[in-house]
């Protein structure tokens, strides 16, 4: 009796792996990591106290990783993602703390509605300038995004001359800090855009002509898809996201300046290829995003609770891509 | 290619599908490949299957499908059969006659001379951007067509 | 194509020589012969990268791991010449070495993950240098034996005001150009080179004509690794210390000049002339810039932009020939 329960629940088992591979390992590992973190490090990593900061710092790595995702996804890539948030964070900053220095007259808030919206703008336009390069001109992503991001980083320099600004009003520091019915503000806001491209990706025509576009451009070009203009759009909302993320990253640490999360990249092209995108294109899904997200928060916070240098830290997210793409194509190949 | 045949197939009436909020209908696209899938005797096991799963020739009827959802007047194919099997060649000639029955127009390219003779009302050949030649395919033998093609190549 | 990437090559010269025009014009200390040593140093480091970054390009691939690697070697070349002594030969070879190493490693991963290079050196690059830093916590190296520091040089003048400040044309830039004729040769006059371009140009096609393509995959990703090791000695000589985090980051750079150069990302086209006024572009431009006295924080937004135009420029002309318009 037991043992036909045992094979009943070992077959389901198999047929899930069957129907999505990715998604079924990414569970298993994820089950595993927490099992592992309260065998080992027991009351010590998954405590309330620690939930509550990794939902805090694992939405503005979530946002970035949907910023790089949705490009990747066309077959691109997006290495502007880091100098883009931070560009637009330096604006955000520019405009709270410098142009509209007097705010004794009325509330902030339409001040604080404004910068963000600065700071968005930027982003888009970065991201636009993306889109243009790579789908009108004809640069490669690569190309294109690495000289937006050279060039973004280089004018947030002269704009900051390297100095942090900080000192952002009270309301502005509660959406990076602040709690809605006990959950971190930013963690609502990701879980909400998570939603939301899940959707899109998934049942929307732009959405899956990017899945389009990145396993095949030449055909789906000569299926009438106007690539150009989904391309463009993918870019900008890439850069959009960034934008996003900035306004939760520049809340959270108070300041903004050139070169915050410049490890970020690295472990946001990790999420993305972890949670089953292919860097060539065509595939990925939000919800390998976010398992993959939450595996690589849990490890990072043991790390940091073994106090594993960041150097070593890198290093090792290094070996964990390369690790991906193999089992990848091990597991490829076996189906 | 590794890409759904669901999504394939409806890749140019995307539009068509969507409901009122602007997402596609999953029901309707399923509908759509599946009204395909019978008319062309499309072999398919599961329309969530990546193309690339199909024979060469179904993939072709996949291609034929998808401008087909767009009811368009006229059809032009270039080289259709080029690497499908017999029998699927057949097929998408079968598909053909009926699509012309139905007043599609349909200009077919090709340059195998059996191919042209035995499946078309009329013929034109070019050559360099020109018509050189028009014919009924009653007024010419294949060996004469073929001539005409290789002959006038120098 | 080959007509085009003439032309190109062409308008890149003028480019170079209007450039040298404004910056001779606006400053008095921009054209003499200490300066263009100055110049002619300090690319000698990215310009040997670049030679094997060309190689790398032409192949279809790309490495982004180029400058970590160039750490390592420095490093481990470093312990080697203080703690075990040894000659300049020695650390080059030493250095050399490494890089090939690391540059099989990156090789075998390209072709058996079946990954774009693009991730897969980013990965690399990741752990190369978070090892490195993790094993040698940053530390600088600056007790390098007397002879290693004395400059070595293959000309002896004195410049124009009678002081010695350079004395001839250094052992790096010796190295750059020997370098470049080395891949010149490579590209130009052997099958290897051959293979390399049509490697590049389709991948497919090239297996399928019986090409070792992991063989061919190896080389390219050792040449490099080789090229960024002895440059990295070359670096080491110049600045006469290890700085473990002065070379990572300048990876576009590198990229950047080759591109600039007419290389293209997408494989199968590139000239090592092209890559050479690459390299001298970008290091007159940074060093004009220095001395017309504009602010080290303008650097990166030139280079952007400077990037971003001749690749939009190149995109756009490949698009108007690919498409017959």
């Amino acid at each position: 009796m037991l043992k036909d329960n045992y094979r009943i629940y070992l077959s389901n088992i198999r047929s899930l792996y069957q129907k999505d591979p990715t998604l079924s390992i990414l569970l298993f590992s994820f089950l595993l990591i927490v099992l592992w973190l309260l065998i080992f490090f027991p009351g010590k990593v998954l405590t309330l106290g620690n939930f509550q900061s990794m939902a805090f710092q694992l939405p503005e790595l979530g946002i970035l990783s949907l910023a790089i995702m949705i490009t990747m996804i066309s077959g691109g890539i997006n290495l502007s993602t880091i100098a883009t948030a931070n560009m637009a964070g330096i604006v955000s900053a520019f405009v709270m703390t410098r142009i509209i220095a007097d705010t004794t007259s009325g509330s902030t808030i339409p001040l604080i509605v404004l910068a963000i919206l600065a700071g968005w703008l930027v982003s888009l336009l970065i991201g636009l300038i993306n889109g243009i390069l790579i789908a009108h001109i004809g640069v490669s992503p690569i190309l294109a995004t690495l000289g937006t991001m050279t060039l973004f980083e280089g004018i947030s320099i002269v704009l900051t001359k390297g100095y942090v600004i900080s000192g952002f009003p009270e309301e502005y520091q509660f959406l990076g800090n602040g709690v809605f019915i006990g959950i971190p503000i930013p963690f609502i806001i990701f879980l909400v855009l998570a939603f939301f491209v899940s959707i899109i990706l998934r049942k929307t025509p732009f959405g899956i002509a990017n899945y389009l576009i990145g396993s095949n451009e030449t055909a789906t070009r000569f299926s009438g898809v106007n690539i150009k203009k989904i391309l463009i759009t993918t870019y900008a909302v890439s850069g959009l996201f960034c934008g996003i993320a900035s306004t939760i990253m520049t809340s959270r640490f108070n300041s903004a300046k050139t070169g915050y999360g410049s490890s970020y990249l690295l472990i946001t092209i990790l999420i993305s290829v972890m949670g089953g995108v292919d860097p060539s294109g065509g595939f990925g899904q939000i919800s390998g995003i976010v398992l993959a997200l939450f595996i690589l928060q849990m490890i990072s916070s043991a790390f940091n609770f073994l106090s594993i240098s960041s150097h070593l830290t890198i290093a090792i997210w290094g070996v964990l891509l390369l690790l991906t793409i193999g089992l990848r194509n091990i597991q490829r190949r076996s189906l | 290619m590794e890409q759904a045949i669901r999504e394939n197939t409806t890749v140019t009436i995307f539009k068509e599908l969507l409901d009122n909020l602007c997402m596609i209908n999953r029901k309707k696209q399923i509908n759509i490949v599946n009204h395909w899938i019978d008319s062309l005797s499309i072999r398919v096991g599961d329309v969530e299957n990546p193309v690339n799963t199909l024979s060469g020739g179904n993939q072709q009827k996949i291609v034929l499908a998808k401008w087909l959802a767009i009811n368009p007047k006229i059809l032009i194919l270039d080289s259709p059969t080029v690497g499908v099997d017999i029998a699927a060649k057949n097929s998408l000639y079968q598909i053909m006659r009926e699509l012309s029955k139905r007043n599609i127009g349909i200009i077919l390219i090709s340059d195998e001379v059996s191919e042209i003779l035995y499946n078309c009302h009329y013929i034109l050949l070019m050559q360099k951007g020109k018509i050189v030649e028009e014919s009924l395919p009653e007024e010419i033998t294949e060996k004469e067509l073929g001539a005409k093609i290789i002959g006038d190549r120098k | 194509m080959k007509n085009i990437v003439r032309k190109y090559e062409f308008y890149l010269f003028i480019i170079i020589v209007t450039l040298v025009v404004f910056f001779a014009v606006f400053s008095d200390n921009f054209l003499n012969l200490e300066n263009f040593m100055d110049i002619l140093i300090s690319s000698s480091f990215i310009g040997i990268m670049a030679a094997g970054m060309l190689v790398v390009l032409i192949s279809g691939g790309i490495d982004l791991s180029v400058t970590a690697i160039a750490t390592v070697s420095q490093y481990i070349m470093a312990i080697t010449i203080i703690d075990y002594n040894g000659n300049l030969f020695s650390a080059f070879i030493v250095a050399g070495i490494i890089g090939i190493l690391l540059g099989t490693f990156n090789a075998f991963l390209i072709y058996y993950l079946k990954a774009p290079a693009l991730i897969i050196t980013i990965a690399t690059l990741n752990l190369f240098y978070g090892a490195t830093i993790f094993i040698t916590k940053g530390k600088w190296i600056y007790n390098f034996p007397e002879w290693f520091n004395q400059s070595h040089n293959l000309f002896s003048f004195t410049s124009a005001d009678g002081i010695h400040r350079y004395s001839g044309i250094s052992l790096p830039v010796v190295i750059l150009i020997l370098v470049f004729i080395l891949t010149y040769i490579i590209l130009k006059y052997t099958v290897l080179g051959r293979k390399i371009f049509a490697m590049g140009g389709n991948a497919e096609a090239a297996r399928r004509a019986g090409f070792n393509m992991l063989g061919l995959t190896i080389f390219v990703y050792c040449y490099i690794g080789f090229l960024s090791g002895i440059g990295s000695v070359g670096q080491v000589l110049i600045l006469h210390s290890v700085q473990p985090n002065a070379i990572v980051g300048r990876e576009l750079e590198v990229i950047a000049a080759t591109v600039l150069g007419g290389a293209s990302l997408a494989g199968g086209a590139g000239s090592v002339f092209g890559t050479a006024l690459g390299v001298a572009l970008l290091a007159i431009v940074w060093n004009g810039l220095v001395i017309m006295g504009v602010s080290s924080y303008w650097h990166n937004v030139i280079i952007g932009l400077i990037i971003i135009f001749s690749v939009s420029i190149n995109a756009y002309k490949r698009k108007k020939t690919l498409r017959g318009y």
